[in-house]
């Protein structure tokens, strides 16, 4: 005689009895069908998988994403390291004065400098391997610093509401209609001469300060919009009902629902800091010799542009790389996350 | 307080009819209030980035600071300069008179141009600017409409790919590496086809309209010389920023067409049996240029305002450029104007995207 268990039947009330197997079968069914929901909404707290190996797994099927994985991951590291790798110090002008090997202000790539010298005698290849520094810097932090200002910003707005929501997205909008890059370039002049103390900081640094406070008003208002989707779905009215703390509600099931847009926009963000990096040091901030950054490097190849290409096309290659891998990376997250767009 | 809502029965109506219903929605009370709120909102937003903008340009400084020199000669200029920016009045003064001359369109004394009304010089620079920046929005979204639909139609085909990473080379190449590279091939020491920087020759002789007018042979050919390099001139910059513009807008038609490709309501017209071109140029494209529109309004604004990267690659004289320059020299009518004036456009082009999307998108609940 098998064993015979009672189940609750999804009729409500009515009860009826189901031998073993048919119950093992409709249990693999309910999981089943929880598993394809998964896939589907990855909502992350109904995941018996961690949600980032998911993302992991999709993103290692893309060959392109994995490419541009390791070139960001390679140059993080050249960032760190590279006073190891490089023979000497970046502005270094002693080529200048060495012509007879191959060397001396404006030569041409030789095999003792890889990718020529620029018109102070300093080696190209030494410069943008020294930039990778600055670039990564601002790209990084610039970052973090604007993700830690609009993420809690648009997280209280969406979850409280009310006056609180109603001051944060004003005071977002004033941020998204002053015209950025112009106020930015304001800022940092106005800090790099007449800040006092805080013109102590290298110009990088200030470069990403202001990047982060003027530029998180877009972060706030996508979190925003997220948290207020979230907020209808059912587990969190299940959270509210059971007694939840709002402390608990946001940290365990609001935060990891409304990751995914923003680990896309912090991808994207990182792209456009070492590009804004570049422009604002190409446009002139900073001290063109004795700060090393891809875009002093092709400012002070500029004048010399017709017959040395070289100093200016190299350095604008080495930024428009790491924004291609960067970019691209944000492209594949995004479906890796959304897997709605999955083919 | 009950707002009417007008009844549109889309069925029998003619034309005039359609045209009426359309003005009645847009003009319906609960529209004109939400219209109302979004000006109020604009005041207290420009006023913050004027207070926002004075108060970083004077704490960089008086532009006396950067005269060099010393003794009686130093005072004499320091109370000129003084006098000329006005800087020995109070604070709240010197807002209300800058306010004063940005309404009155003269700016105020500007150390750049160094002269009393730059207002000449303004309306050419933001000429100069306009003239490079709208013409590359206008090719495009031309361009990149049909672009983005053949992208998202052929999905995971070879064309996507290709559109798509055309758009990621366009987005990520900065403007200072497309612009260089497209100088050393065509202008200077490569071809030598375009000129390399400039929005014109230099000493050109402006153009006598009267002459023209009256048929005076060497005038129309001074015209059609002006043209011609104009038309030179603009072609490198407008290439660099074209493509990096047109990636933008490829993009972001092809993710909305995706979108909406993908919606019940194309499944039902693909049922019907609908030809696959309505369904995408009419059905689908109707839906998916809403975000589109809604961005070109708002680029319409910041166009003027993301320019000094691109003006400082091809030495344009225009609003970046001379943005840049006033910076390093605190000449604070110009930097003023310039940012206000960009303000005011980017809070316009708001606007004006609030009214499309009222206008274009019926389910938008104001």
């Amino acid at each position: 005689m098998p064993e015979i268990k009672k189940s609750k039947s999804i009729i409500k009330g009515t009860q009826y009895t189901m031998n073993k197997k048919d119950y093992e079968l409709l249990t693999r069914d309910i999981a089943d069908s929880v598993n394809i929901r998964e896939g589907t909404v990855l909502d992350t707290t109904l995941q018996s998988e961690k949600w980032y190996q998911t993302v992991w797994m999709r993103l290692k099927e893309n060959k392109f994403a994995m490419i541009s994985f390791y070139y960001t991951i390679f140059v993080l590291i050249m960032a760190i390291i590279f006073p190891l790798l490089l023979p000497g110090n970046p502005t270094d002008t002693s080529g200048a004065y060495t012509a007879s090997y191959g060397g001396s202000a404006n030569a041409y790539p030789t095999l003792r400098h890889p990718f020529g010298t620029d018109n102070i005698g300093r080696d190209i290849m030494t410069l943008v391997i020294a930039g990778t520094y600055n670039s990564m810097i601002v790209g990084v932090f610039s970052t973090a610093l604007f993700l830690s200002i609009g993420f809690p910003l648009g997280l209280i707005a969406g979850f409280y509401g009310g006056r609180i929501a109603e001051f944060i997205l004003r005071l977002a909008d004033f941020f998204l209609a002053i015209p950025f890059l112009l106020v930015a370039i304001l800022g940092i002049q106005l800090v790099t001469k007449y800040g006092g103390f805080l013109s102590e900081f290298p110009v990088p640094v200030i470069i990403l300060i202001v990047i982060g406070l003027f530029g998180w008003a877009g972060t706030t208002r996508l979190v925003y919009s997220t948290t207020l989707q979230v907020l209808t779905e059912e587990y969190i009215s299940a959270a509210k009902t059971i007694g939840l703390s709002n402390f608990k509600i946001i940290t365990k099931h609001i935060i990891p629902n409304v990751l995914a847009p923003v680990i896309v926009i912090g991808t994207i963000g990182i792209a456009s800091g070492i590009l804004a990096e570049a422009g604002l040091t190409f446009l002139g901030f900073g001290d063109i010799l004795s700060d090393v950054s891809w875009g002093t490097v092709i400012s002070l190849g500029v004048p010399n542009i017709v017959l040395h290409s070289n100093q200016v096309i190299i350095p604008g290659f080495a930024v428009f790389f790491i924004a291609v891998a960067v970019n691209l990376l944000g492209d594949a997250l995004r479906d890796a996350l959304d897997p709605r767009l999955k083919k | 307080m009950e707002l009417e809502t007008p009844i549109v029965d889309n069925n029998n109506i003619s034309m005039m009819d359609k045209i009426k219903n359309f003005i009645k929605a847009v003009v319906s009370d609960r529209v004109t209030i939400y219209m109302a709120r979004r000006i109020l909102v604009l005041i207290p937003l420009w006023f913050g980035t004027a207070v926002l903008t004075f108060a970083m340009v004077r704490s960089m400084g008086s532009p006396a600071d950067l005269y060099q020199g010393t003794g009686r000669q130093r005072d004499v200029a320091v109370a000129i300069i003084e006098e000329q920016f006005g800087l020995n009045y109070p604070l709240h003064i010197q807002f209300w008179m800058w306010l004063q001359n940005f309404f009155t369109w003269t700016f105020g004394y500007s150390g750049y141009f160094k002269v009393k009304d730059p207002s000449p010089f303004i309306n050419d620079l933001i000429w100069q600017t306009a003239k490079l920046q709208y013409p590359a929005l206008l090719i495009a979204i031309s361009l990149s409409i049909p672009l983005g639909i053949i992208a998202a139609k052929n999905r995971t085909k070879i064309v996507d790919t290709g559109v798509s990473a055309l758009a990621l080379i366009g987005y990520s190449m900065p403007i200072y590496l497309s612009g260089y590279i497209l100088i050393v091939i065509f202008a200077g020491g490569g071809l030598d086809i375009f000129p390399s920087g400039g929005s014109a020759i230099p000493n050109r002789p402006d153009i006598d309209w009267n002459l023209v007018r009256d048929g005076n042979s060497e005038a129309i050919e001074q015209l059609r010389f002006n043209i011609e390099d104009d038309l030179l001139h603009l072609v490198l910059p407008l290439i660099a920023l074209t493509f990096f513009q047109l990636a933008l807008y490829t993009r972001l038609i092809r993710s909305s067409m995706l979108e909406i490709l993908g919606q019940d309501y194309i499944l039902a017209a693909r049922a019907n049996g609908l030809p696959e071109r309505t369904i995408v140029w009419k059905h689908a494209l109707r839906n998916a240029i809403i975000p589109t529109i809604t961005f070109i309004a708002l680029s319409l604004g910041t166009a003027l305002g993301g320019a000094p990267i691109t003006e400082t690659v091809f030495s344009w004289p225009g609003l970046g450029k001379v943005y840049v320059s006033s910076i390093f020299l605190i000449d604070m009518s110009v930097i003023l104007g310039i940012t206000m004036i960009i303000t005011t456009l980017i809070l316009l082009s708001n606007l004006l995207a609030d009214i499309l999307y009222v206008v274009i998108d019926p389910r938008l609940s104001l």
